[in-house]
Formats: C-alpha cells, sequence, structure tokens
C-alpha cells in the first residue's frame, strides 16, 4: 500500500477489500468499510487480505446485508470524526442530529427481516466480531422476549421444552417472584 | 430462500443455532424477571443463564417490611407496613432525594412492578411510562395533597416511575403537646394513591399503610 507511493491517505481511502461468502460471490468494499468488523481488521493488519478474504461461514444474502450496514455505519463515523473539530460549531451539530436521527432510522428499517435472517446477522455479526451489528440485532431477540410467558417464547422460537414438570416446578419456586 | 428451506427455519429452534456467549449476551439484557421466566424455557437457557449468573437476584431485596417515608426535609423518617401483611404485600421508599423518593412494589419476597401504573406530573419518567398521565383521583382526605415520588423496580427496569402518595398537613390543635412532627398524623394510616389507567378512564387505586414505629434516617 505504501509502495504505491501518491500519499498514504489517498492509498487508504481508496483501499478495497474483497470479501467472499461461503458460496463464492465476492463483495469489494473500501477498508473503512471492512474495519468495521475486528475480524477482517485484524487480518489486514496481519497483510492477509491479499486475493480476498474467505468468508465460509456467512453466505452472499447475509454478507450483502452486513456490508449494507458496515458501509452505512463507516460512514456514519467517518462523518463524527470529520464534525468533531468544529465541535462548537452549531450547524454542523444540526447536521450531526439529522444524520443520527437518519442513522437510527437505518437501523430500525434494517432490523425489518424474518427471525431466521436475524439469527443469521447474529451469527455472522459475532463471527465478524461486529460490535454495533451484534448490539442491535441481540437487542432486537432480548425485545421480542421482554415480558413473554415461557410458553410463549417456546413457541416464538420453537423450542422444546425439555423439562421435566418437576424441574419446571422447581424453578419457578426457586424465582417465584418472577412467576407471579 | 427457497420455500423448502424457509419452512425449515421456521420450525428450528434458531436459539441453539447461538453461540452459549452470545444467548448469554441476549440474554442478559432482560431485567431479571425476564431472565427469570427465560430460565423456565428449556433446559440449554437454565443452563447458560446459570453459567453466566444472569438472574442477579441477590441484588433485589429479599423481604421488606414495609415503608420508609421522609416527607421534605424532616430529619425523621417515617415507617408504615400494611397491617398484619408484612410477609404478603408491602411497598417501600427506598430512597428520598430532594423533591422526590424512590418507591418500590414488594410482594412475597420481591419486587413487583404494578402492570398498569402510569406517569404522573413532569419529572423524568423513561422507559415503562411514557403514556399520557391519568388525572388524579378525587382528594379523599382534604388535609392532605398529592406529592410526585420517583418509583424504581429493579425487577423490571432500571428507569423510574412516578407515584402520588398523599402529604398529610400538621393537625397541631389536635394533641396536646407538639412532640414532633410524627405525633400530628391523625388517623395514624397514610392512603398511599397509586396512579393507575383501569379500562378506558384513569383511576387511582388506594392503598392503607399503618404507621409503625418511626425510624430516623438521613434526609
Amino acid at each position: 500500500m505504501a509502495s504505491a507511493g501518491s500519499g498514504d491517505e489517498k492509498a487508504a481511502a481508496a483501499a478495497m477489500i474483497t470479501l467472499i461468502s461461503s458460496d463464492n460471490e465476492k463483495f469489494e468494499v473500501t477498508e473503512a468499510t471492512a474495519t468495521l468488523s475486528q475480524t477482517i481488521r485484524h487480518m489486514i493488519e496481519d497483510g492477509c487480505t491479499d486475493g480476498g478474504v474467505p468468508l465460509p461461514n456467512v453466505t452472499s444474502k447475509i454478507l450483502a446485508r452486513v456490508i449494507e450496514y458496515c458501509k452505512k455505519h463507516a460512514t456514519a463515523a467517518a462523518g463524527e470524526e470529520g464534525s468533531s473539530s468544529s465541535f462548537s460549531d452549531a450547524a454542523f451539530l444540526e447536521v450531526d442530529r439529522a444524520f443520527l436521527e437518519e442513522l437510527e432510522e437505518f437501523d430500525d428499517a434494517f432490523l425489518e427481516v424474518d427471525r431466521a435472517t436475524l439469527f443469521d446477522l447474529i451469527l455472522a455479526a459475532n463471527y465478524l466480531d461486529i460490535k454495533g451489528l451484534l448490539n442491535l440485532t441481540c437487542q432486537k431477540v432480548a425485545d421480542s422476549v421482554k415480558g413473554k410467558t415461557p410458553e410463549q417464547i417456546r413457541e416464538m422460537y420453537n423450542i422444546v421444552n425439555d423439562l421435566t414438570p418437576e424441574e419446571e416446578a422447581e424453578i419457578r419456586r426457586e424465582t417465584q417472584w418472577a412467576f407471579e | 430462500m427457497n420455500s423448502k428451506k424457509r419452512q425449515a427455519m421456521e420450525t428450528t429452534d434458531l436459539s441453539a443455532l447461538l453461540p452459549e456467549d452470545v444467548l448469554a449476551g441476549i440474554l442478559g439484557r432482560l431485567a431479571p424477571r425476564g431472565v427469570a421466566t427465560c430460565r423456565c424455557v428449556c433446559k440449554a437457557w437454565r443452563a447458560v443463564i446459570d453459567a453466566h449468573s444472569l438472574v442477579r437476584a441477590e441484588l433485589l431485596p429479599r423481604s421488606l417490611a414495609g415503608v420508609l417515608v421522609n416527607f421534605h426535609g424532616l430529619c425523621v423518617t417515617e415507617f408504615f407496613s400494611r397491617p398484619g401483611s408484612a410477609a404478603d404485600s408491602s411497598y417501600v421508599f427506598v430512597k428520598h432525594d430532594g423533591d422526590t423518593a424512590h418507591a418500590a412494589r414488594h410482594r412475597h419476597g420481591s419486587l413487583q412492578r404494578p402492570p398498569d401504573v402510569r406517569a404522573h406530573g413532569s419529572q423524568p419518567c423513561h422507559g415503562m411510562a411514557r403514556s399520557p398521565a391519568p388525572k388524579p383521583p378525587p382528594r379523599v382526605d382534604e388535609d392532605s395533597f398529592d406529592v410526585r415520588h420517583l418509583v424504581y423496580d429493579p425487577a423490571i427496569s432500571p428507569h423510574y416511575e412516578v407515584f402520588l402518595l398523599p402529604r398529610f398537613r400538621y393537625k397541631r390543635e389536635r394533641g396536646p403537646t407538639y412532640l414532633g412532627p410524627w405525633r400530628e398524623y391523625d388517623p395514624m394510616v397514610c392512603r398511599a394513591i397509586r396512579m393507575a389507567a383501569i379500562g378506558e378512564g384513569a383511576v387511582g387505586r388506594e392503598v392503607v399503610y399503618q404507621r409503625g414505629k418511626s425510624c430516623s434516617g438521613h434526609c
């Protein structure tokens, strides 16, 4: 990268990483987008991204969504850095707020997926170590469980109740306050 | 995704696909009550919750005998408990903080949020109570007036709700000598009105407390 010569900054901005999904689809992303993933960041630091980064655990469908998220949030991170120097400027704060609202809307819309996709996104976010995405998707699942009874939770996530009636009774007794 | 695969996904236990620490990360986002409920879902969930000690029941008060009240700047804190039902149902104030005190409902050895409480007044009120405030019920005792108190129930949420509690005016003419503020409550009963929205209309639910011994405490 440095050997390309014409200014490190320019080279870094232009650096592209190729991500390869489990079904062999290739995605070209900027380094700024890719490094939202700590896993990929470490690979880049170790200099082993030449010829693309194979991601055998992530399908192209999910990888496309993950990249969509990273692109949006990489732009946000860049925007934040850019505006921090003029923090006192009210106009910039206004722009920041608008951008954060937009980002929130993006996140909400991003989570409008079926459960299987949501769980695939969690697995991908965990594997790629993308904190923001993992946080977002896990919170969505936690919210879906909130206020539900064990029966409702089992039904929602197709979980088979393998607890014996005795074990279940014991659990209820141990934390009786939660079942009143 | 083709329909066959989709159907398979819809009948698969998705949570079983998650690594244990990720599942723990999800369940750990729930309030203690939610975590305790999830412990009853299946063996795998119970194991994860136990392995990561997610039910922090030790942080929740296990038994509460009554209510500590400090009305605005008095140096003596009052203690109220429900008549003969300390183990059955009681309320407690856990903190007095300037204009507000934190109260929590307590039943059967655990804290529990009344499901129908709504915020009243302009106190900051996040999370659980976002509905518009219902009107307070008609005043029962003309010698009292409502004071807003914050309610805190760690089993449900780290956020607060607002209770209205009546504050009684002093009735100095009733006592032969003025011995202190706790002597001036008459009758020896405090009625706390919990703001509640039942059905369409806003109704206050009245809870009767009996005054026990008064406790000195920090204001």
